[in-house]
């Protein structure tokens, strides 16, 4: 696992997602952004689609040792986890498509189940991503230059990430203020 | 089934260097309705011990919280209980 330490300096990317004051959350961020966050969930819906490629096996482990309980559970399971991941991917698209755009700025409100959907959606392009760059575990997700020929993987990695972190405390946050509404008003 | 084998099944968590701490912690308070601590103690375990046994019981239930982990990116498998 990846434990952050320290967030990267400039706070530019990632802190995206906010709470009000009433619990609500919302997303606001440069549309530069928010239109490479909805190509990279485009890229990984055409993943899915094409089968077997091997870059998605991290997403569906084996889960049994034994073949045949194996085979039972993927074939009870399998386009289940799929169709979640790509309505979850779809749920990115489309929230992004339909937002305000103002001065630059891509701007919209999230419910708890669209931030979820956007969570996993995160976490499973990160998997995706991070395997591709070789992440071991311990790696900070920084932001790469330009002329470093690694960049495109690094910066989609470090996008994910900070944007996963940031909108998971948010959500949290969001809740916790929606529960003390809820109990303060009876 | 041999005599050290059981009608019992676990659900473990792999260690997986790509996900992130808080969103485990997360999953499992989610998933598995436990509490911020044992959430965090479970994550731990995983961090340090390469795996953990997050729950305990019959086939089909086991098979409901791997899906559930695995919907959310863990990588859960599914081990018979020997004793």
């Amino acid at each position: 696992m990846t434990p952050l330490k320290g967030k990267p300096k400039p706070l530019i990317f990632g802190r995206n997602f906010r709470v009000a004051s009433d619990g609500g959350l919302s997303f606001r961020m440069p549309d530069g952004e928010s239109s490479h966050l909805r190509d990279l969930g485009t890229w990984f819906l055409r993943i899915l689609d094409e089968e077997e490629d091997p870059r998605t096996r991290i997403l569906f482990p084996t889960t049994y040792e034994e073949p045949d309980l194996e085979a039972a559970y993927v074939s009870g399971n399998r386009e289940r986890l799929i169709s979640g991941k790509r309505q979850n991917a779809a749920a990115l698209i489309d929230a992004i498509s339909e937002a305000t755009r103002r001065k630059g700025l891509t701007v919209g409100s999230l419910d708890d189940k669209s931030a979820v959907a956007w969570l996993k959606s995160f976490n499973d392009m990160r998997l995706i991503v991070g395997s591709d760059i070789g992440i071991q575990g311990g790696e900070k997700p920084e932001f790469r230059s330009h002329d470093d020929p690694e960049n495109a993987g690094w910066n989609n990695y470090a996008l994910l990430t900070w944007c996963q972190d940031f909108l998971l405390h948010a959500l949290e946050e969001s809740r916790a203020r929606t529960k003390h509404i809820e109990s303060r008003d009876g | 089934m041999s005599e050290a084998e059981t009608d019992q099944w676990e659900v473990r968590v792999k260690n997986g260097p790509i996900n992130l701490f808080d969103w485990v912690r997360n999953v499992f308070m989610e998933i598995l309705g436990c509490d911020a601590e044992s959430a965090l103690a479970m994550a731990k375990q995983i961090h340090t011990e390469g795996e953990t046994v997050v729950w305990t019981g019959a086939r089909a239930e086991c098979e409901e919280r791997a899906y559930s982990l695995q919907d959310h990116g863990l990588h859960a498998v599914i081990v018979r209980v020997v004793t």
